[in-house]
């Protein structure tokens, strides 16, 4: 019983040790500011705050690490290039336009701590689910980490690029990439109107699960500005459901967008063959490379690119930002 | 285990019943009475409760009825003083892995130790001693389940002396014995039981139990049959009552140590 | 040998009437006690190499020693005292070549003079934190192996691990998803998961104590920690595959059930050190008792053990070891199981050499695989969990086959 009494004082001593050295050194921790709106107008703030709540200064940083894919090509824009001393693997190695951070002393690790620290950035760029301890190492540091938040196709690149803008106090040329942008996806839109649009989905397939992309995602925006109608959105699907067979046989799209390697994986498989899209008359399109999955600047050569399979008489002009529109792949009827 | 033989009364069991857990009821009210300095056999067909008894006086099963020893209620006792009044030899051991035969006869000195504190010099006394007494002692660093049956039975009988407890029950502990060995167990208990022990022994061989045991008490079917000396009880009546078997008095095999001059 | 003067049955606990020569104790020992009649004690500890030459004839001695000799390195140390030496010598030299090695290997150049207390401070803390969760789990798998008698049992055996891991997992989605932001002043952010894998932990633990109740046997505790885990993982499952929807947060969902200590920093290791390091010392008031317990609960309760106690504490340490593993390393695999069971050869199956022993080795274990995940060439980093699992598999197999071939698979 005397053991038993010690034992349980023991623990409740240890469990408030663990809690006192927890949070001990957490006053010496930065107070938060007040949230400040990111906005388009001339007037740059001083400090933004980020989406986990962290104050950053503005000002013209001179060593930034972006670990964020969408970030990496709008710096590229806003900045001399030389300013962005890291960027993401993402970025470098998968993207099918990763030539452009080919001279980039780029990180070999995006997720490595000694890796970035190497760089001795003063701005470290990160997404949303970045690991709190990793941020909260950098920032030890000193060098202030700035969450972008989500990547969600055209609403959420917009509002990077605007941000962006404001963090190395370049509006104007902010104002210009996203006005460049907007007017490419425009005149996207304006090629093929509403009534025009084919129906169909964005799926990829994993051995037997079916993963799909749709309204709250880049891959309904890629699907809206390529002409295709998106018929999982009309179901009632939202963000990136995972589809049983059944589902996706009562939606039954004729036209469905997938990734490389992916439209024999569908169109053999057994409980899925009899999809119209595998029919005659139906199609399934393979996005090479990566494009498909860049919620960012990359999705108006992805929407571009499937549009001119999938509309070629209304694409006016080979765009001049799709360089792998030629590896597109269209599949006709399976036997 | 230096009692006085007249001071106390030695161990008692008034009305005691065990039913084990959704079953039958295994004894059902035995009185017991066993004195320090003396041997008793507790004999009996298969399953008539020889065991069950034995755990209950430990405590390793719920009984109702009293135990007590030297007239204090065991079931009032903690789990310590319990362990340091009744030492129990189980029939089997579930000791499989590699625990050296000198740390085996340690766990004895549980109950008198604190935790954390080192063995004091009475407490490697007492377990030198023990297995000294069980001739176990050049054994001491072999991995337990390197031994023979015949020695992890000493080993295990060491460990019960080592808790100095004044009243030792052992379950069959010959059942694997070759008859040597059988001889030399109960030297041992003799031994302790003329050092004030008391000693309560199952045992199945009624010519062991004749020749090694003070008192017997045979049990059948939960209750007991008859008690006394064993010479009255390992007789004719009750032996053809109880097992349904002639005893035959004379003839058979018989065997004693070699009388070398040392005496047994 | 002298026959003995006083015979019969009224000698006295430790007389000595008798004496033999040590060379003649085989022979001797049969009829010591006849001789004797009594009682006898050793006048000294008999040295263990007589008498493994006193027992030429003997098949498990001779077993012994060839067995020994196979060892290789344990020829050296034949005797008990000295394998346990040896372990701890060993086991302090691979920790100290592991701190060097842990301040020295790592991405970032230590000859930048700028960088250099920046990176050594990080690789402090990496170190600190993976020392930590590696000797938490192994001193939880001694403590679990001993409660359920089986070195096949780890810690992760209670439900704790996964009630931890869940946890880990809810702070990540449902923090992310709905309470980004809203944390209190007093708590560093970087502390969300840990507390969230703490409190997981500590609700399985709850779970686990008030349904297997007070009687409960040792086959219930497992039954219900497999259940326990069983449901955990099925509930994480789910918040991963509601979570996979979101493409990077399954990524972090799954890094966090992979382990890592990389970027744990001052935090985490201020979080843990009481929990591990005052959690072992308590935990090794029980170990007497689960020697004990090695003898089975019938046994030990015989001799003065209170099981219910023992089993109670022994849960209870384990499960606090393990959440505060997890909570600074994530899942890692592999530690609790693979340490105690490398050691014991070593210094044997007594639990109060194993406990600390384990400890060290854990510590030594998870920095030696933590060096590792810089060391392997790889895109993206390697996890721990994964390393551990990597290089614990298949020395755990093969410290099983040489036990199952020398049949000393308890």
């Amino acid at each position: 019983m005397k053991l038993q009494l010690f034992n349980g004082a023991a623990l409740a001593v240890i469990l408030a040790l663990a809690t006192w050295g927890a949070t001990r050194s957490s006053e010496s921790q930065e107070p938060r500011g007040t949230v400040v709106v990111a906005s388009p107008l001339p007037g740059i703030p001083e400090t933004l705050v980020d989406v986990r709540g962290q104050t950053v200064k503005t000002g013209d940083y001179q060593r930034i690490v972006s670990l964020n894919s969408v970030a990496d090509p709008i710096l590229l824009e806003l900045i001399e290039p030389n300013r962005l001393v890291g960027v993401s693997e993402y970025s470098r190695s998968q993207h099918p336009e990763g030539f452009r951070f080919a001279d980039r002393p780029a990180l070999a690790r995006a997720d490595d701590l000694e890796a970035i620290l190497a760089l001795k950035p003063d701005l470290v760029l990160a997404s949303k689910f970045a690991d709190e301890a990793f941020m909260a190492r950098i920032r030890e540091g000193g060098t202030p980490v700035f969450d972008l938040g989500e990547m969600r196709g055209v609403g959420s690149t917009v509002l990077t690029i605007r941000i962006l803008g404001q963090l190395v106090r370049q509006p104007a040329r902010a104002a210009h990439v996203e006005s460049d942008y907007l007017l490419r996806l425009a005149a996207l839109d304006a090629s093929v109107p509403d009534e025009a649009e084919v129906p169909g989905l964005y799926l990829s397939i994993y051995g037997d699960s079916l993963f799909g992309g749709t309204s709250g995602t880049s891959y309904a925006d890629m699907l809206h500005y390529a002409g295709i109608h998106d018929v999982a959105a009309e179901h009632g699907y939202t963000e990136w459901p995972k589809f049983s067979p059944e589902q996706l046989l009562a939606i039954d799209p004729p036209l469905v967008v997938t990734q490389s390697g992916m439209a024999t994986l569908l169109c053999t498989h057994s409980t899925l063959r009899d999809l119209a899209c595998c029919q005659q008359g139906g199609r399934v399109i393979e996005v090479p490379g990566k494009y498909h999955s860049d919620p960012g600047l990359g999705l108006v050569a992805a929407a571009t690119a499937v549009q001119q399979l999938v509309h070629p008489e209304r694409t006016p002009t080979a765009p001049e930002r799709a360089p792998s529109v030629q590896h597109l792949v269209e599949h006709g009827a399976f036997p | 285990m230096s009692h006085s033989p007249h001071s106390s009364t030695g161990l008692r069991t008034r009305g005691v019943r065990v039913r084990h857990r959704n079953g039958p009821e295994v004894v059902r009210g035995v009185d017991l009475h066993a004195r320090p300095g003396e041997v008793v056999g507790l004999i009996g067909p298969n399953g008539a409760g020889k065991s069950t008894l034995l755990k209950a006086i430990v405590g390793l099963l719920p009984s109702t009825g009293t135990v007590t020893l030297d007239g204090v209620d065991l079931d009032q006792l903690s789990a310590r003083d319990r362990a340091r009044s009744v030492a129990y030899v189980p029939q089997r051991t579930a000791l499989t892995a590699p625990l050296p035969v000198r740390s085996v006869v340690d766990l004895g000195r549980f109950a008198h130790r604190e935790p954390w504190s080192r063995p004091t010099a009475h407490d490697r006394a007492i377990v030198d001693a023990a297995m000294a007494s069980t001739r176990v002692t050049e054994l001491a660093e072999r991995p337990f389940p390197t031994l023979s049956g015949g020695e992890q039975q000493r080993v295990l009988l060491a460990r019960a002396l080592a808790t100095e407890a004044p009243v030792l029950l052992l379950d069959e502990p010959t059942s694997a014995l070759d008859v040597r060995q059988v001889l030399l167990l109960h030297a041992v208990l003799r031994t302790l039981a003329d050092q004030g022990s008391t000693v309560v022994v199952v045992l199945h061989d009624l010519a062991e139990v004749r020749a090694h045991v003070d008192r017997a008490l045979l049990m059948k079917d939960g209750v007991v049959h008859a008690t006394g000396p064993t010479a009255e009880v390992v007789a004719p009546k009750p032996v053809r009552a109880v097992y349904g078997v002639e005893l035959l008095e004379k003839g058979g095999l018989g065997y004693r140590l070699p009388s070398d001059g040392s005496g047994s | 040998m002298r026959p003995c003067a006083a015979t019969g049955r009224s000698g006295r606990l430790g007389s000595q009437c008798c004496t033999s020569s040590r060379t003649h104790l085989n022979q001797a020992a049969d009829n010591m006690l006849l001789v004797c009649g009594q009682y006898r004690v050793f006048p000294a500890p008999i040295p263990t190499a007589v008498v493994r030459t006193a027992h030429p004839e003997d098949p498990f001695g001779h077993a012994l020693s060839s067995r020994a000799r196979a060892r290789g390195l344990l020829l050296l140390a034949g005797r008990p005292m000295n394998r346990i030496k040896l372990a701890w010598g060993m086991l302090l030299i691979a920790l100290a070549g592991g701190v060097v090695a842990g301040l020295l290997i790592g991405d970032g150049d230590l000859s930048d003079p700028s960088m250099r207390d920046t990176y050594l401070r990080l690789r402090t803390w990496r170190l600190g934190n993976a020392g930590l969760a590696g000797a938490a789990l192994a001193a939880g798998g001694v403590l679990v192996q001993g409660l359920f008698r089986n070195p096949l049992a780890s810690p992760s055996i209670l439900g704790t691990t996964a009630g931890a891991s869940l946890g880990g997992m809810v702070v990540l989605t449902v923090w992310n998803a709905l309470l980004v932001g809203t944390i209190p002043e007093w708590l560093p952010a970087e502390l969300l998961l840990p507390v969230g894998c703490l409190l997981g932990a500590w609700l399985a633990l709850l779970l686990l104590m008030s349904v297997i109740g007070r009687g409960a046997n040792v086959i219930t505790v497992l039954l219900t920690g497999f259940i326990l885990s069983s449901l955990f993982l099925s509930l994480g499952g789910l918040l991963t595959s509601m979570a996979s929807e979101d493409f990077e947060l399954g990524r972090a969902v799954v890094a966090f059930t992979l382990g890592g200590v990389e970027a744990k920093g001052a935090h985490h290791l201020y979080l843990a050190l009481p929990m591990v390091v005052l959690g072992t010392a308590v935990a090794m008031s029980w170990t007497r008792h689960l020697d004990a317990l090695l003898t089975g609960e019938d046994e030990a309760r015989s001799i003065g053990v209170d099981v219910v106690a023992v089993r109670r504490w022994a849960i209870i340490w384990t499960a606090t070891l393990t959440a505060a593993a997890v909570a600074i390393g994530g899942n890692v695999s592999f530690v609790g199981l693979v340490v105690p069971h490398a050691l014991r050869p070593f210094v044997g199956v007594e639990h109060r050499r194993l406990l600390p022993a384990a400890f060290v080795g854990g510590a030594v274990f998870v920095i030696w695989a933590d060096i590792l995940v810089r060391l392997v060439p790889a895109r993206g980093h390697v996890p721990l969990g994964v390393v551990t699992g990597l290089v614990g598999a298949p020395v755990f197999l093969f410290l099983l086959s040489r036990a199952s071939r020398q049949g000393r698979l308890a």
